[in-house]
């Protein structure tokens, strides 16, 4: 398949250092080859996302074709970076995946709202959330079928 | 007519004129009397009759007709008669004492008829003021208005609550009182077209400006005829419930904050635990001798009987918090959707699952209940005997006010002295190693049940097996 040869961009936003490597991890053991680009905050994940602050050049913070995103994030939080992605003409089309722990019902309500892709909770066992990252990629990256995004 | 004048005011004169006074063809001009202390003079002077001291003066007075006399002295008789001109009839002797006796007995008659009024008005009185003092005394708050809401009375107990003197408050309209003065003209507009409302709550403004929550009944008050005259409304303090209702409130935010915080902040650290664990086990594999992997794989057991115990606690603190709309849902339906959750549990443990025919229809909260029917079986599966294959029976009676459901099964049986207390959370029989966990899954059940105003208990035979019943009220 053409996808295979093509590396996926994923932005991934977690503050956690474990999440973030064991996210990796599980990535790498999903046999989809990705770009993987990490962010610790909301902030630094508006700033990649805009080109802004230290990702003003545009080659250091390429698109990405899927967003992995926390809720509970230092400055600025989850809620608000998503808001920002749908609210802009162009980034609205990335799709965005919440990865978190909370299931409050007003979060993951607030989240649809705003025109998340997929609300996902993060399973404690290390092995589901290998089967978890599989399928969103399976998903998100190969089954769904993206508008064309011209320049 | 009859012109009439009488000697002597004395107990005759007294009976007499009252009497004399009722017949409108009577008319008595004078009363002679020369004892002013005399009982009668007092009625003659009520009556406008005027009163001369001498006797001999009646002779003179024009128009007379006759003079009775009452003294009951013949003397007296005599001499008017001796000096009677003008042909005037004079009723004395046997004829006035005739006359006394017939009053007197009539007057006695009206004494006893009085007296027995007296005491009804007494009694009446009575009741009034029974009446009267339990509205005044009641620690309720009672005011009536008139039909225009102005307040006419105000009881101790608004006294007490409001901090107000009835003399201060009395003419004013009700809405000076009034926090909420949108509530007040709505209620007003409820009670003129429905009669009464109750329980209602509102906030009345007290004195030095603040305000209490109070209860309020408010009915229309009507007269004889029906004809509504105003309104009573009898209210209670209700601030001490509000307050408690508001830190009900805080303390249940509280409780959402700190589920927040333990599902996000404490499963953070078991999924590194784990994440690492596994991956020193997969990747790390043949560094490791035996012991070391056995190792690793009891933190993984440890972390994910962890997780186990977050997650039912979460559900725990969710049950009663996120509620679902009671529907009617049958039975059946029910058990069919918790054979599709607990399938593989059934099919792995070869769990035979017999349910008697023509379940009822119950109203309630259909998630919840897939959910604690899915413990309980899962309980029957999970605590049997190694070497035997569970069999679980359900089934239930038809009582008057409510099902009685059973599920029962053929496992280990619960000793006699926990059958009360297994419902309680964290409360296990058996360490892990034997039955697996978490000590929450019956508490769930039972608060799933409560939740439904139900009531869940347990008999068992150790060896022989467990019958949980539990019931639900029809409607």
């Amino acid at each position: 398949m053409e996808t295979e040869s093509v590396p996926i961009e994923i932005l991934l936003v977690e503050d956690n250092i474990d999440d973030v490597e064991l996210t990796v991890m599980a990535l790498r053991r999903g046999k989809i080859s990705n770009n993987m680009h990490v962010v610790r905050d909301g902030e630094e994940a508006l700033n990649y996302l805009f080109h802004r602050g230290n990702y003003k050049e545009k080659e250091k913070s390429p698109r990405p074709g899927l967003i992995l995103l926390d809720i509970k994030l230092p400055k600025i939080n989850g809620m608000e970076v998503l808001k920002q992605i749908k609210n802009d003409r162009k980034l609205k089309l990335i799709p965005v995946v919440i990865l978190t722990t909370s299931r409050r019902d007003e979060d993951i309500i607030r989240s649809y709202d705003l025109g998340v892709n997929s609300y996902i909770m993060k399973p404690v066992e290390f092995n589901k959330f290998i089967d978890v990252v599989k399928n969103i990629e399976l998903y998100w990256v190969l089954t769904n079928t993206p508008p064309i995004i011209s320049g | 007519m009859k012109n009439i004048a009488l000697v002597g005011a004395g107990r005759g004169g007294s009976a007499l004129l009252p009497i004399l006074n009722r017949y409108p063809d009577i008319k008595v001009l004078w009363v002679a009397e020369k004892d002013s202390s005399a009982p009668g003079l007092k009625i003659a002077k009520e009556l406008g009759i005027p009163i001369t001291l001498n006797y001999m003066d009646l002779l003179l007075i024009k128009g007379l007709d006759m003079i009775i006399n009452l003294t009951g002295d013949p003397l007296i008789t005599s001499e008017l008669e001796k000096e009677n001109k003008e042909g005037i009839d004079i009723l004395g002797g046997l004829g006035a004492r005739l006359l006394w006796d017939l009053v007197y007995t009539e007057k006695k008659r009206e004494e006893k008829l009085y007296k027995k009024l007296e005491l009804a008005v007494v009694k009446l009185n009575d009741m009034k003021n029974y009446l009267e003092n339990i509205l005044e005394h009641s620690a309720d708050m009672i005011i009536t208005t008139d039909t225009d809401m102005n307040i006419v009375s105000f009881n101790k107990g608004a006294e007490k609550i409001l901090g107000y003197k009835r003399e201060d408050v009395i003419g004013t309209h009700i809405k000076e009182i009034w926090f909420d003065k949108d509530a007040q003209r709505e209620l007003m507009e409820k009670v003129i077209k429905e009669g009464d409302v109750s329980s209602y709550e509102t906030r009345f403004v007290t004195k030095g400006d603040g305000y209490i929550y109070i209860s309020l009944t408010l009915s229309q008050l009507k007269d004889d005829s029906n004809k509504v005259i105003g309104t009573v409304g009898i209210s209670k303090d209700i601030t001490e419930k509000k307050k408690l209702e508001k830190e009900l409130i805080e303390s249940n935010q509280e409780l959402e904050n700190f589920v927040y915080t333990v599902s996000h902040d404490l499963k953070a650290p078991l999924r590194t635990i784990d994440g690492f664990a596994t991956i020193l086990l997969d990747d790390y594999k043949d560094k490791l001798d035996k012991d070391g992997r056995h190792y690793l794989a009891r933190i993984r057991n440890a972390a994910s009987h962890m997780g186990r115990l977050i997650r039912d606690l979460l559900e725990l603190s969710r049950i009663g918090k996120v509620t679902n709309p009671h529907t009617r849902v049958s039975v059946l339906d029910i058990l069919n959707k918790v054979k599709e959750v607990l399938r593989y549990n059934l099919e792995d443990n070869k769990a035979e699952l017999n349910i008697v025919s023509s379940l009822p229809s119950i109203r309630c909260d259909r998630v919840r209940m897939v959910q604690m029917l899915s413990n309980l079986i899962s309980n029957a599966i999970k605590f049997v005997d190694k070497n035997k294959t569970p069999k679980i029976e359900i089934g239930y009676k038809d009582k008057k006010t409510h099902y009685e459901f059973y599920v029962k099964d053929n496992g280990i049986g619960i000793e006699s002295e926990y059958l009360s207390t297994i419902f309680d959370i964290f409360h296990r029989l058996h360490n892990s190693e034997e039955y697996g966990g978490t000590g929450i899954g019956l508490t769930i059940v039972k608060r799933i049940i409560e939740l439904h105003n139900g009531n869940i208990w347990v008999k068992s035979k150790i060896g022989e097996g467990s019958t949980f019943y539990f019931i639900i009220p029809k409607d």
